[in-house]
């Protein structure tokens, strides 16, 4: 699995870049996992499945299918909130459901799943030389189960299986976390393989560890 | 107090009073409940997708059509009368409105109906249904009298 956790590291890095630059902080980068998990495990890969998120989710279209979901605690919500939208001020405290949230919070929310999705599909781009097309993100204030729905049945057609690379930014003096979470299509895991070949040539290799 | 069993994506089960089944998070996923009120047996079934791509007999649960087929014969075989077997039916949420084409029917509802159809098939009335909306629901089947309780992130737990 050490490419996934190469491409892993890589995407989250790059996240990590972008996120730093809309909040002005930085950011420690804290890559925890790559691995392939029976489908029924996957909601448990955040926390479980009654876990409250905001959970910003992205399909992958182009040489390498899959979905993206970036996932912030509903207790941190506020805090983002604060962070990207300064003057909104108290109006975030009041925040508990997406019907709570007024269309200048939304749309934030929002752009920052498309500047840190892209912003990792970049960085898998780049290392696999392929071509990345996300969607436009959706946004859902709900249980992780019914957010990471979605992705088992898209898998479940095909697989029995998830390969699932699971990374984590930090602001160290907020807590404030982004838990990403990059599920490639079965279908596309030929063209994650490829990287095989690019990880054993050493100006590749080099460069991800000096990150 | 009776522990609730948890129903992972694609699992079923089919117990007696006074056991609970419980599925946390279904999103676009469909959950069927099967109960008979007479004998008190029943079943349950997280339902990922309406029917299996080929012969895959493996994953009962996993498909509409085989999970409400497995449902009524396992009631069956513990006891359960056929005929006075009803269903309750939830689920099948859109969660993210991504899709551009929002006309067609999502995943969501085409689980649902591929359980409608299937219950139908089965001749198992649908006496109870909350389906589709934009929220994710915790579902909690008591085998002890039936009762099916859907929870939101926001709002007031319902009972069916």
């Amino acid at each position: 699995m050490s490419r996934f956790h190469l491409l892993s590291e890589a995407g989250a890095h790059n996240a990590a870049i972008a996120m730093s630059q809309i909040i002005g902080r930085p950011l420690r980068l804290d890559v925890r996992w790559a691995r392939t998990l029976p489908l029924e495990d996957v909601a448990d890969l955040a926390g479980g499945a009654s876990r409250v998120v905001c959970a910003l989710s992205l399909k992958v279209y182009g040489d390498l299918r899959g979905h993206l979901l970036l996932l912030f605690s509903r207790e941190q919500l506020p805090l983002l909130l604060d962070l990207v939208l300064p003057r909104a001020g108290q109006a975030a405290a009041r925040v508990n459901g997406l019907q709570g949230m007024n269309e200048m919070e939304r749309s934030a929310l929002l752009e920052i799943g498309n500047i840190l999705g892209c912003a990792y599909l970049n960085a898998l781009s780049r290392l696999l030389g392929v071509s990345l097309l996300p969607s436009i993100p959706g946004l859902a204030l709900d249980m992780v189960g019914a957010v990471t729905d979605h992705l088992l049945i898209d898998l479940a057609a095909v697989s029995d299986t998830a390969v699932v690379l699971a990374s984590e930014v930090q602001e160290p003096a907020s807590g404030l976390r982004a838990e990403i979470f990059f599920l490639p299509h079965p279908d596309s895991l030929g063209v994650l393989g490829r990287t095989h070949e690019r990880e054993s040539e050493p100006r590749v290799a080099t460069k991800s560890r000096g990150r | 107090m009776i522990r609730p069993r948890s129903l992972r994506a694609g699992e079923l089960r089919v117990l007696p009073a006074p056991a609970k089944l419980v599925i946390h998070g279904l999103g676009s996923c469909v959950a069927v409940f099967v109960y008979d009120a007479g004998t008190r047996v029943g079943g349950m079934a997280h339902i990922l997708l309406p029917g299996p791509p080929a012969k895959d007999t493996d994953h009962l649960g996993r498909y509409a059509t085989t999970a409400v087929a497995a449902i009524v014969e396992e009631s069956i075989r513990l006891g359960a009368r056929r005929e006075a077997l009803c269903a309750k039916v939830t689920g099948g949420s859109r969660m993210f409105s991504v899709d551009p084409g929002t006309a067609r029917p999502t995943v969501g509802d085409k689980n649902i109906e591929a359980a409608l159809q299937a219950l139908q098939e089965a001749r198992v009335a649908v006496v109870a249904h909350d389906v589709g909306g934009e929220h994710g629901r915790t579902v909690l089947a008591d085998l002890s009298d039936g009762s099916l309780t859907i929870t939101t992130v926001r709002g007031e737990p319902r009972v069916v």
